[in-house]
């Protein structure tokens, strides 16, 4: 019975260690796109230098972001989210404000794919 | 390279871990289930082994959450004899007073070749010879011979045999073992005299058996060239 006590703690622990996965993730996501948001809205209204301290944020969010979501979700998705928001920096530094836009999109787009995979839904589970 | 490596002895401690906690009922006879969940633990450990791009906790959770299921419906089938049929089924008599049971066959897909195979590796070279025999839960064939084509044994024969008790390696490598010694009924102190006597040192002694009426045997360990 002691064994049978341990399965149901090991199972409680691993639907707790998801719940908290799940939350950690939509809390991280969120936190990165309101600032991403921010520096589209800065760019927009012209403002780069807000844009550009946006941008270092965004990096520097990101980057403490990344050591906790690299221990359950997969290095792959990661790395196509990083690719596009190392680059962010880069475009506003050579004035590319266009390119720029595109990569804070495909970052939004990227992060709410990531979370919306990560959602235990039917199309998820299925 | 170094984290394919400590990744690998992490997962072999995790698959060490799960197979221990399963318990003995696993390392022996297994039933379907428990086959199923070993054979799916080696894969999943397998996928961040060689994959370090897959977080390690992709390969505990399955494991953890596998072995944890295996243990909740071992435990329950262990209360409750429905559930135990519902997993494992229930085991099927294909031979039955000595008679062929063809329709317990066709409900198994057993073919005469199946039966005639399992029961060669029983030892029984004729269907005559058999009065049951039963398809246990695990797949196996349980085999009842008629009486007069059993073996005799020292009983039926009147023959007495003097009961030594079990016998035990009591000591193994230099080693020992005190749950082997207690089980014999033995002592520590025994085992010395028997070791002086006969010049032995304790690291020297490759193996020692003894049973509980005493009667032991030594191998020496031999010497490295």
């Amino acid at each position: 019975m002691k064994r049978a006590w341990a399965a149901v703690a090991m199972i409680a622990a691993a639907v707790i260690l998801c719940i908290l996965g799940l939350f950690t993730t939509n809390r991280n996501i969120a936190s990165l796109t309101e600032l991403i948001d921010k520096a589209d809205s800065a760019i927009s209204q012209g403002d780069s230098q807000q844009a550009a301290q946006y941008s270092a944020e965004i990096v520097e969010l990101w980057n403490s972001h990344y050591r906790v979501l690299c221990t359950y979700i997969s290095h792959e998705k990661l790395e196509l989210i990083d690719q596009s928001i190392a680059t962010l920096q880069t475009n506003l530094r050579f004035k590319e404000y266009n390119q720029f836009c595109t990569e804070l999109d495909r970052a939004s787009a990227q992060l709410a794919h990531l979370r919306d995979t990560e959602m235990p839904t039917l199309e998820n589970i299925l | 390279m170094s984290v394919s490596l400590i990744r690998t002895l992490l997962l072999y401690i995790v698959i060490i871990a799960a197979v221990r906690l399963m318990g003995k009922r696993q390392i022996s006879e297994l039933q379907t289930s428990e086959l199923v969940v070993t054979l799916l633990i080696s894969d999943i450990a397998a996928i961040p082994m060689q994959n370090t791009g897959q977080p390690l906790v992709s390969g505990f959770l399955p494991i953890a959450v596998l072995v944890s299921c295996e243990l909740i419906v071992s435990t329950l089938m262990m209360k409750s004899a429905k559930f135990r049929r519902f997993v494992c089924g229930k085991p099927i008599i294909v031979i039955n007073n000595g008679k062929v049971d063809q329709s317990q066959m066709r409900r198994l897909r057993m073919s005469t070749e199946d039966l005639s195979e399992q029961l060669r590796q029983m030892d029984v070279f004729n269907l005559e010879d058999v009065a049951y025999a039963i398809v246990e839960t695990n797949g196996k064939l349980s085999v009842l011979k008629k009486p007069d084509k059993l073996q005799p044994d020292n009983s039926m024969l009147g023959i007495v045999i003097p009961d030594n008790g079990i016998e035990a390696v009591i000591i193994s490598d230099g080693e020992i073992s005190e749950f082997s010694v207690s089980l014999c009924g033995l002592s520590r102190e025994w085992i010395d005299g028997i070791l002086q006597g006969q010049n032995i040192a304790l690291e020297d002694v490759f193996i020692m058996t003894a049973d509980k009426q005493r009667n032991y045997n030594i191998i020496k360990k031999e010497a490295v060239s």
